[in-house]
This record gives structure tokens, sequence and C-alpha cells, in this order.
């Protein structure tokens, strides 16, 4: 068993611990959190469905099932999803929480 | 195209108005517009590579050699519990084909995910369906256009028996409209690798023991909600 005088411990530890505390934010700093992902953010399909189901209850579509033609992120974790209804195209915004911000013909 | 190019044409759509647009009006403009362009061109998945800090898009070879790698389908395809808020019953299946999942709706707005292949350009569609009938090692008998079209289902228009070898793997579930056979499935497969990919016919396909595991918790008459953006309704066959 080797022996450490006394402070060299310590120096030890301290240096250790940045040298981990940087390796991990450079490890980390640039790898997202998923490895897949779409070319085009489209909205999850749980957001789809909630702006569906509005659309069609604001509206007034009756019993009139909507899916979406399109989707995007609008601006960082608010998605607008396009509908064709029989009265014509329609949009509903969403935010990730799943509250409809706005439903409008297009 | 970036939002830097979309640019010149708010600002001229700006000043048209005489008065600043919201920014959430800008922001949702410029999201029709890159929404128009994404629906011109396919929505592709794309992999992650640590080694060069790079997106790739994960085609058959990528997912191929993935596969051969790895021995399994990156993290985000294998079957996991996820947060899943909807108002649709427990036991109904949400395909989400852009992003290759296939959600089982379970209690308490959660989901089991399942990462799965879906049709290639030209063969995806949306739809709400049900599940008409379960099989386990399903006979595959294809249909009259994939046999004049590709000879290796030519061998077997007159159907192939259920085994490890038939390309409906270990489960099918035959998707029905309105009490018909769409001539859609969800089922396995015999290329695992293929998971995440725009590679059938149409039909829905899952790794052999995700199929299992979803046979086994779907009932027959399960509504089954297919969002595919960039593709057709269903309308019948």
């Amino acid at each position: 068993m080797a022996f450490i005088r006394p402070g060299q411990g310590i120096r030890a530890i301290v240096t250790g611990t940045a040298i981990l505390t940087l390796t991990a934010c450079a490890g980390g700093r640039n790898t997202p959190e998923e490895t897949i992902r779409t070319n085009v953010r489209t909205a999850p399909a749980e957001l789809q469905l909630a702006c569906a189901s509005e659309t069609v209850t604001r509206l007034q579509l009756g019993d009139e099932q909507l899916l979406p033609i399109s989707s995007g992120e609008v601006t960082p974790n608010v998605y607008r999803i396009d509908f064709n209804t029989k009265g014509g195209p329609a949009f509903c915004i969403i935010d990730g929480s799943g509250t409809v911000l706005s439903v409008e013909r297009a | 195209m970036s939002t830097t190019m979309l640019k010149p044409f708010l600002e001229i759509v700006d000043r048209s108005n005489g008065m600043l647009l919201r920014p959430f009006g800008i922001a949702s403009l410029a999201c029709a517009i890159l929404i128009a362009a994404a629906i011109a061109s396919p929505i592709e998945t794309q992999i992650y590579d640590a080694r060069t800090n790079q997106w790739y898009n994960y085609d058959q070879t990528v997912a191929f050699r993935y596969f051969e790698q790895h021995g399994e389908v990156p993290t985000e395809f294998k079957r996991q519990i996820v947060a899943f808020r909807t108002a649709e019953e427990p036991g109904t299946i949400i395909i989400d084909g852009n992003r290759h999942f296939l959600y089982l709706v379970l209690p308490d707005f959660k989901a089991i995910r399942y990462g799965i292949g879906v049709g290639k350009e030209g063969f995806g569609w949306a739809g709400i369906v049900r599940v008409g009938r379960k099989a386990e090692w399903p006979r595959w008998v294809p249909p009259a256009e994939m046999v004049a079209r590709d000879p290796n289902a030519a061998k077997w228009a007159g159907g192939m028996p259920g085994g490890p070898d038939n390309p409906l793997g270990a489960r099918a579930l035959y998707l029905y409209e309105g009490g018909r056979d769409t001539i859609y499935r969800i089922h396995g497969t015999t290329q695992p690798w293929s998971i995440g990919l725009n590679i059938s016919s149409g039909c829905i396909r899952l790794q052999n023991d995700d199929i299992i595991d979803l046979y086994n918790n779907v009932k027959v008459g399960a509504k089954v909600i297919v969002l595919m953006q960039g593709a057709a309704l269903y309308k019948g066959v």
C-alpha cells in the first residue's frame, strides 16, 4: 500500500473531479437526447389527435373524423396541424403540453 | 428550406399590412410554408452518429449495418412504456407512420410504444380502421397487384404457409374497415433491421417479439388510427 502525504489526496480528488467534469461536459455538449429523428419535425401523435378532436368541436363539424394532412413545429414546442374538413382547410395550434391555442379556418 | 431563406418573403408580408405581424403569426406562416415544402419532399428518418456529431439519413443500408453491428434496433425503436395523453380508449392502436411508432393505449395516460416499418413512398396511407381478425404464424397470400409487380411474391401467388421464413412473421392483425378486409395488416417480419424504414407495400411491420406482445394485448374489434402525413387517406380497395 502506498503512503499519501497530507494534502496530496485532496489535490488528487479535486483534480480528478475537475477532469471528470470537463470530460462529461465536453462529451455531453453536442450529444442530443434522442438519436433518432425525422428530417421534418412533425407534431407528436397525441397532439395531432387532440387537435383533430378540438377542431371538430370548435368548428362544429358534427361526427366528421379528421386526420391531419400535415404538421410542423411553429416555435419551440408549439405545433401547427393542418386538416382538410368537408367545409375546407383548417388548422389548429397546440403546445407541447396539449393545450390548444387556436383553431381557425385556413 | 431554411427560415433565413423565408425572411425576405416575411418582410414583404409585414410591410404590406402596414403593421408588425405578431411573432406567432410570422412563425405560423413560416411553418405553413415549411409544412408545404415538407409535403413536397418525403419525411425521412435520421440517426445521430456521436463519432462525427452529425445526423445521417436512416436508409436501408444504414439500418442493416446498424443492426449487424449492434444486434438490435436503435433504442428509440425498442418496445417501451411512454406517457401518452389521449382521449382514445385503452386498447386503441395509434400509428405515427412518419415517426415510425405504434402506440397501444394503456390506462392512466400511458402507452406501449413499438418501433415499426411502414409503406414505402406511394404505398403509405392514413385512416381509421379496426382489427378484424388475428392469426398466429399467418399464411401469406400476396395481393394480385404485388404478384404482378414482384417476382418473389409471384412464386407464392397461391399462398405461403406460416413459419419463420414467412414475411408476415410470427403474428398478424388483419385491418378491416366497415366489415371489409383492407388488405393491410400489422404483422411481424423476417427483416428485424427494417424497423424505422419506409419499406413495405402498406403493411405495418414490427419485430417478431413485439408483434407477439401486441397480439397478446389487442382484442378483435380494437380501433386503429393510422396517422401518415403526406400519404393518401384510405378509401377502400
